[in-house]
């Protein structure tokens, strides 16, 4: 008995001296709930360390396919990304779509004229000559892609000119957008720059206007709900015909299709189709903890994932579902 | 002037500084077609530039500032001709990962900067100057920092920028007029969209391209238009039996549209299956001039009535 119990305490003090490492590599817009699951998965499961690193959602699966980084997990923030980057290349074979968001306007109770911000008029409060607003630049972050979408959606809608109405002389080289009866093709030049004194404030990512809105240096940026949420400020959400949540207007949004000229990565395509805003993730092939990174999906999923998740403003799917079922380690979705 | 003078002394210079092995070459610099290519030996031998440096990634992680030293992206431009406003200058890393600076941002260093503590936007005194790093704290840098050669923003002090600016393993410098991107409009049996990147994808060597020398010794150089006639004439897009050619042999009448919609009406038999007729994205290896992009409908097989500039659409109007 007391070998044993020295042997437990030997392994307890060598899992504390050498912790498994479980490496997570997710989208930017995933880090405050994610860290809130890498202190909780940590507080279960003695021994293990968990190391959240955000980025891009493309960069996080470059760091596996192009940099040949060891990942454990993967999460994005858009799902189809995993499919079309990594699958080619063997670096995975599956895809769990986990989460969802919804695209709107982040802004504070100081910004100008926020006491008259409706979904009804929005578009005109931001074409006012003194209203500053942001987006994150296109080129980078899917969220400017799809700030770009919802911005045609949104002529769609409401029957006028929003897109053109916003955007129209404010770049040195403009975005042109292409329609064909109910289809459209916007057209992104390789550089993307506001034209001096343009109202049109861009950052390399989302989370990057967030210390502007702080600041008052913005009076409004569009973002995903969970971010701005996350972080204290007001939200204004937008009609689902052009905010990107709604799995059941698929069809609708597929009618954007955002083209961009400037080629950052090699091996991406760079065109996207509208689609619901669907999370994904994955573990690659070559984790090195793939056992450790499907309990850690299996917490995610779980009572507890599901309350941090819900806390953070990011909600799970009612029912999260692979593309590959068979290919899904065992026992990570609920039964 | 004298600094040109003396970019382009010490870059002659360079080879003669007691190298005993074959220097490699690590990197080209091409402004249309002059291109240079410089050893680590010639980079060292040019005007340096020191700063401190740091980047914030898109989740918002700062990595702080440290100390680079470098030449200025501006001082490698100037060795094939110099950078002039309009113009884009691309870093592309040997993986393929590119990025496109403004001349704003090469020459007056308009970058947007970060307070180094809180990763927030802050206005940063003084102008940030793009380098292309060599060394990282005073030692070469590594495979892992991102070397041997990376792209950095620094400052007079210590400053953060956006970390896609930091092109890790630098290998080609490019100038060149920014790229305005274009679709291709294809409507048949099935309606479909080609953009930019999918058309020169497929006008690669190997793949679909084509290219065909005009009585004034000019090459066109594009993918052949039965191709596209093919991806759109019935349900099939890809593969040997993409093209139908019982329709086409049936024929029907196909429309090339320009921007203008200036129509030139041609006749599917004279198209099938004929490499004779081109949608040209290149003229002698360049982009086409402004009046013709982004496509221009060339070929032997045409009158040079039909050739068409500006072509935004190709229309299948099918029995």
């Amino acid at each position: 008995m007391k070998g044993k119990c020295l042997v437990l305490l030997l392994f307890s003090l060598g899992a504390m001296a050498f912790p498994q490492q479980l490496r997570l590599l997710v989208a930017g817009s995933l880090m405050v709930p994610f860290q809130a699951l890498e202190a909780a998965f940590e507080a279960q499961n003695p021994g293990v360390d968990v190391l959240v690193e955000g980025h891009g959602s493309i960069q996080c699966i470059r760091h596996v396919t192009e940099l040949g980084q060891a990942a454990d997990l993967v999460a994005v923030a858009d799902w189809s990304l995993i499919p079309l980057l990594m699958y080619p290349t063997g670096h995975a074979t599956w895809t769990l779509r986990f989460a969802s968001n919804r695209l709107g306007i982040a802004y504070t109770p100081e910004s100008a004229y926020a006491q008259e911000m409706g979904q009804d008029n929005w578009y005109r409060i931001l074409a006012r000559p003194d209203v500053r607003f942001g987006f994150s630049d296109p080129r980078f972050d899917a969220c400017g892609y799809r700030t770009l979408m919802l911005l045609r959606l949104a002529d769609l809608y409401y029957g006028e000119e929003v897109f053109a109405g916003l955007l129209e002389g404010e770049f040195v080289y403009p975005f042109r957008l292409v329609s064909y009866g109910e289809e459209s093709e916007i057209l992104v030049p390789e550089v993307v720059q506001p034209r001096p004194g343009s109202r049109i404030t861009l950052r390399g990512s989302s989370v990057g206007l967030l210390g502007l809105l702080e600041t008052g240096d913005l009076d409004y940026g569009f973002q995903y709900e969970s971010v701005a949420r996350q972080h204290g400020l007001c939200f204004l959400s937008l009609p689902p015909q052009m905010d990107l949540s709604e799995a059941g207007l698929s069809e609708l949004y597929s009618r954007v299709r955002v083209h961009l000229a400037f080629r950052r990565f090699q091996t991406v395509t760079p065109a996207f189709q509208g689609r619901p805003i669907v999370y994904g993730l994955t573990i690659p092939t070559a984790a090195p903890h793939p056992e450790l990174a499907a309990g850690f999906i299996r917490f995610l999923l779980g009572p507890q994932g599901k309350k941090i998740m819900g806390e953070s403003h990011q909600p799970l799917l009612p029912s999260p579902e692979a593309d590959e079922p068979q290919a899904l380690p065992a026992g990570v979705l609920p039964p | 002037m004298r600094r040109l003078v003396a970019l382009v002394v010490a870059v002659l210079l360079a080879p003669l500084l007691g190298v005993a092995e074959e220097p490699q070459s690590v990197l080209t610099v091409t402004f249309g077609e002059r291109t240079i290519s410089l050893t680590m030996e010639e980079l060292g031998a040019l005007p340096s530039y020191q700063g401190m440096g740091g980047f914030v990634t898109s989740a918002g992680k700062v990595h702080p500032p440290v100390e680079y030293k470098g030449v200025l992206l501006q001082d490698l431009c100037a060795l094939v001709g110099g950078i002039g406003p309009g113009d884009v200058v691309r870093v592309i890393a040997r993986d393929g990962y590119t990025m496109a600076l403004t001349y704003e941002q090469v020459v007056g260093g308009v970058f947007d900067a970060y307070d180094v503590a809180t990763g927030k936007a802050v206005d940063f005194p003084g102008p940030l100057r793009p380098v292309l790093a060599y060394e990282r704290e005073g030692k070469s840098l590594s495979e892992q920092a991102g070397g041997p050669l990376r792209l950095v923003v620094l400052g007079a002090r210590e400053v953060v920028t956006d970390g896609h600016w930091w092109v890790k393993w630098v290998k080609a410098i490019e100038i060149g007029e920014a790229v305005e991107p274009w679709v291709l409009r294809l409507e048949g049996a099935i309606t479909a969209t080609v953009d930019m990147a999918t058309f020169e994808a497929g006008a690669a060597p190997g793949c679909h391209g084509r290219s065909w020398q005009d009585d004034n010794g000019r090459t066109w150089t594009g993918i052949p238009l039965w191709l596209f006639l093919g991806y759109v004439d019935d349900e099939i897009q890809h593969g040997d039996g993409a093209f139908n050619d019982a329709l086409a042999e049936a024929g029907y009448t196909v429309e090339v549209v320009a921007a203008d919609g200036y129509t030139v009406i041609l006749d599917s038999r004279l198209i099938a299956r004929n490499d004779g007729v081109l949608l040209a994205y290149l003229l002698d290896g360049a982009p086409l001039p402004g009046d013709y992009r982004p496509l221009r409908l060339v070929g032997q097989a045409l009158e040079k009535s039909s050739w068409v500039s500006s072509v935004v659409a190709i229309r299948l109007l099918l029995p």
